[in-house]
Order: C-alpha cells, then sequence, then structure tokens
C-alpha cells in the first residue's frame, strides 16, 4: 500500500512536471505558426505569384526554404544565414543576415536572381518581439515583413560581436 | 539605409549626404523617385515609359524630363559624364543602375551633415514643369552662430543654476519616471477600430515621421477592416496584420487563426498598391478568405 501510495504521488509529481515543461515550451515558441505563403500581386498588371516559405530562427543561424507554388509549381530553394544583431531597443534586434551557403534549383530564374544579390549584399533586418518566442521580421531591402517562431530571446539573439580588424 | 557611391540617401528629406565629406544634395521629390525606383531594381533595364509611369503617374511629361533627371541623377551621384557607370543607358531600351554602387548598411542615429552647403540640383529641369512645381522650396541653409559667454559675468547666474538644479534634482529624484530612450530602428504600432473585435492591425513606421499617419490609417483602413473582421467573424476566426507601406509597395503580414487555434501565415507585398483601395480591400480579402479555406478542417 505505501508502495502505491508513493507511485501514486510519484506519477503526480512526473505529470505536473511534464504539463510544466509541456506549457513552458508552449510559451517559449508562441503561437506556432503551421504553414507560411508569400504573396507577390502587382495591382497595374494583375500578375501574382505564390511561393511557400520556411524559416527556422535561432540564435547562430537561419534557414530558409522557399519554392514557387503558382503559377507554376518548382522545387525547394535552400538558404543558409549566419545572423549578426545588436538590440536596437528593449523590444527588438537589428542587424544582417550574411548567407553562407544556397543549394538554389537551377531552373527557377528568379530564385537564382535572388541568390546572386545576396551573395553582393548582407540582409539588413530588424526583429521586433511581438510575444514570447514570436518576432516580426522586417527585411529592409524589400520591406517585407515575416512573423518568425523562434526559441531564442532577443538577448540571446543579440550575440554579435564587431569585426576585429584583420 | 541605402549608399549609392558614397551617398547616402535619406528619404525623409528627399537628401543625398556624402559619406566622407558631409555635403548634403537636396533632390526634387520627382529625381528621388527616380532614384528609389532605380535602386529597387538593380541591374535590371527599366524602359523609358516604366519610368515615366512610375514616377510622374499620370501626368503630363515632356520628352527630355526623364533624360534631364537621369543626367541630374548622374551629377548629383558624381557619375562621370563619360563613363556613366552608376546609371547606365541602354540604347533604345531605358537605363539600369549598377548595383556595384549600392550599399545597404545598418540604419545608424541620424548624424548631422558636416557642410551647411545645399545645393539644388532640379533646376537642371527647368524644361519639365512639373518637376519644378513638385520640387520642396529649399531653406537657405544657415551658418551656426558660435556663442559666447562671457564667464566673468555670467558666473553668479551659472552658479546660482547650479544649485538650484542640483536641488530641484534631488527633490524629484525619487519620483522622476524611468528615461524613455529615443526609440531606434522601425517601430510598431497597433490601430484601434472600437467596432473591429476579430482583427488586429499594426503597422511599421520610422520615428519620427509617425505624427499623422495613426490618424490617416485608421482612416483608410475602417472599411477594409471592417470587411474583414466579418469575413472572419463568419469563420469563427482571427487574423493579426502587421503592414510596412513603401512608396510603390505594401507589405503585409497576416497571421490567421482559425476556429481550432491553427495559425497560418501569408505574406502579402502588393505592387502600385495605391491605384484603387477598392481593388485593394478585395486582394486582401480573397487571400485571407482561399487561406481559411485551405486550412486543415477542425477535428
Amino acid at each position: 500500500m505505501k508502495c502505491q501510495h508513493v507511485n501514486k504521488v510519484r506519477a503526480l509529481l512526473m505529470t505536473l512536471f511534464f504539463s510544466v515543461l509541456i506549457f513552458s515550451g508552449q510559451s517559449i515558441a508562441g503561437n506556432k505558426i503551421e504553414h507560411t505563403e508569400q504573396v507577390q500581386y502587382d495591382m497595374k498588371s494583375g500578375e501574382e505569384s505564390i511561393y511557400t516559405v520556411e524559416v527556422s530562427e535561432s540564435h547562430d543561424r537561419i534557414l530558409a526554404l522557399i519554392a514557387e507554388v503558382s503559377p507554376t509549381l518548382k522545387p525547394y530553394s535552400e538558404f543558409h544565414f549566419t545572423p549578426c544583431l545588436k538590440k536596437s531597443s528593449p523590444d527588438s534586434v537589428a542587424g544582417t543576415y550574411h548567407l553562407d551557403s544556397e543549394n538554389v534549383e537551377q531552373s527557377d530564374a528568379h530564385m537564382k536572381q535572388i541568390a546572386s544579390f545576396m551573395k553582393l549584399q548582407n540582409l539588413s533586418v530588424q526583429l521586433t518581439e511581438l510575444a514570447p518566442g514570436e518576432d516580426l521580421l522586417l527585411m529592409k531591402q524589400n520591406n517585407m515583413l515575416i512573423t518568425v517562431n523562434t526559441t531564442d530571446t532577443l538577448d540571446m539573439l543579440a550575440t554579435c560581436k564587431p569585426h576585429s580588424p584583420s | 539605409m541605402i549608399i549609392i557611391n558614397n551617398w547616402k540617401m535619406d528619404a525623409s528629406r528627399c537628401t543625398l549626404a556624402h559619406q566622407g565629406t558631409g555635403e548634403t544634395l537636396r533632390l526634387g521629390e520627382f529625381h528621388f523617385l527616380l532614384l528609389e525606383i532605380l535602386i529597387t531594381h538593380p541591374d535590371t533595364v527599366l524602359s523609358r515609359e516604366f519610368l515615366i509611369a512610375e514616377v510622374w503617374k499620370n501626368r503630363v511629361v515632356g520628352s527630355n524630363s526623364l533624360p534631364t533627371a537621369i543626367h541630374a541623377l548622374r551629377l548629383a551621384l558624381g557619375d562621370d559624364s563619360k563613363q556613366k557607370e552608376i546609371i547606365q543607358t541602354i540604347p533604345k531600351k531605358g537605363y539600369f543602375l549598377n548595383s556595384e554602387f549600392i550599399t545597404y548598411a545598418e540604419n545608424e542615429s541620424v548624424s548631422q551633415p558636416v557642410s551647411n552647403d545645399v545645393e539644388r540640383l532640379t533646376n537642371d529641369n527647368k524644361e519639365s514643369e512639373i518637376a519644378e512645381a513638385d520640387t520642396i522650396p529649399v531653406v537657405p541653409a544657415r551658418a551656426l552662430r558660435n556663442k559666447r559667454f562671457s564667464l566673468r559675468g555670467s558666473l553668479g547666474i551659472l552658479l546660482a543654476i547650479v544649485v538650484i538644479t542640483a536641488t530641484l534634482g534631488t527633490l524629484l529624484w525619487s519620483t522622476s519616471p524611468p528615461q524613455v530612450n529615443h526609440p531606434e530602428g522601425t517601430q510598431l504600432k497597433y490601430v484601434n477600430f472600437p467596432d473591429v473585435t476579430h482583427l488586429k492591425i499594426g503597422y511599421m513606421y520610422e520615428p519620427d515621421t509617425d505624427a499623422t499617419s495613426s490618424s490617416a490609417i485608421e482612416k483608410n483602413w475602417h472599411s477594409i477592416a471592417l470587411n474583414l473582421d466579418a469575413l472572419l467573424a463568419e469563420n469563427n476566426a482571427s487574423m493579426k496584420i502587421y503592414a510596412y507601406p513603401s512608396m510603390n509597395k505594401l507589405s503585409l503580414d497576416l497571421i490567421i487563426t482559425n476556429r481550432c487555434h491553427r495559425n497560418w501565415q501569408v505574406m502579402l507585398t502588393i505592387r502600385n498598391w495605391q491605384q484603387d483601395g477598392d481593388k485593394l480591400n478585395n486582394i486582401i480579402s480573397k487571400h485571407t478568405r482561399r487561406t481559411l479555406h485551405e486550412m486543415p478542417a477542425c477535428e
């Protein structure tokens, strides 16, 4: 009977422990975005193209997967960035994303152009915290906005040190 | 912050500031807009028709207006008159801006130009009445006057000020509110529509430019917000919209949450968004509706 009682207490504690873990994990991850699309529309010409986008962000790397889905379906192109961010205000960090590597589908002329551009210039970005684990990313060269889920806080993301002269 | 051939662009003042000498050039609104359009399409040949349509919209423009404006920009940017490397002319096709001369740097606190020389380039374009009508009047540059204080005469007053300030400072220290730092970078602000319950709208703006934006957005977006609110209520859903408007492009980020709390995101970029308010409303509604229908059904 004593063992059973102890086991029940242990089970209760374990349940509580896992509940806290799950709850805290959810709060850090924010409201998880399951699917992201990018739509580009020109009101003058009526041209429209749709891409599917996946971005994962942490303090030391960013992975972006992009593929056109309309008007033609194309394979994913892959971009790996290293961030260099500094705190710009209490609720935002700003800096650059440097393209480390890419794997672009050669038949996708648009993605090839973007990859060429990002080899020439770092992306200027700003991340504004919307909620814990949820940041609004502004890409300054093209004025685009995307909400990203991140497991890192702004303080953890703002780790860029000035480049030492070589 | 965009720097082109060492000239830093300041869109709020339509100026170019030289990174080395501090010299500031003020461009006319059309010239600045032309430069912005060229920069947003680097290494792309833009036809004369396209540039005229983008810069001068539906206005009647003289045949020399565009070449004159390009000439003025070349002068401003220090583009060699023979080489023309920054803005290149492609015969019978148009112009393109060489991306090698563009640098994108982090925004920094606004620094005052070293020199007070303000030149006006739009005078080159006297043929174009439109450009002249639209250019910003030049504010005469004033040399800073150094005021000299006579310490002997002012010592007593200064001491009195120091004593009074120190006393008041000590008294107020415990009750003074925390210091608010001047915001840096692009800021996020929310718009409040009391009659809209399923939608939250925020917009990004540059510091010191938001004196009237809020009321303008509240006025222009109210009908769009009401339409979307009705659509979302019908589907038992909610949505957050973050907006970043620029001259010829509106960037929206829509986060749509359906009735079983699943979140889908649509990054919507609308070029030439200022042409038709109703059409803009329809595009946003269309993609909201489409996304709601494409989201997995709730179990």
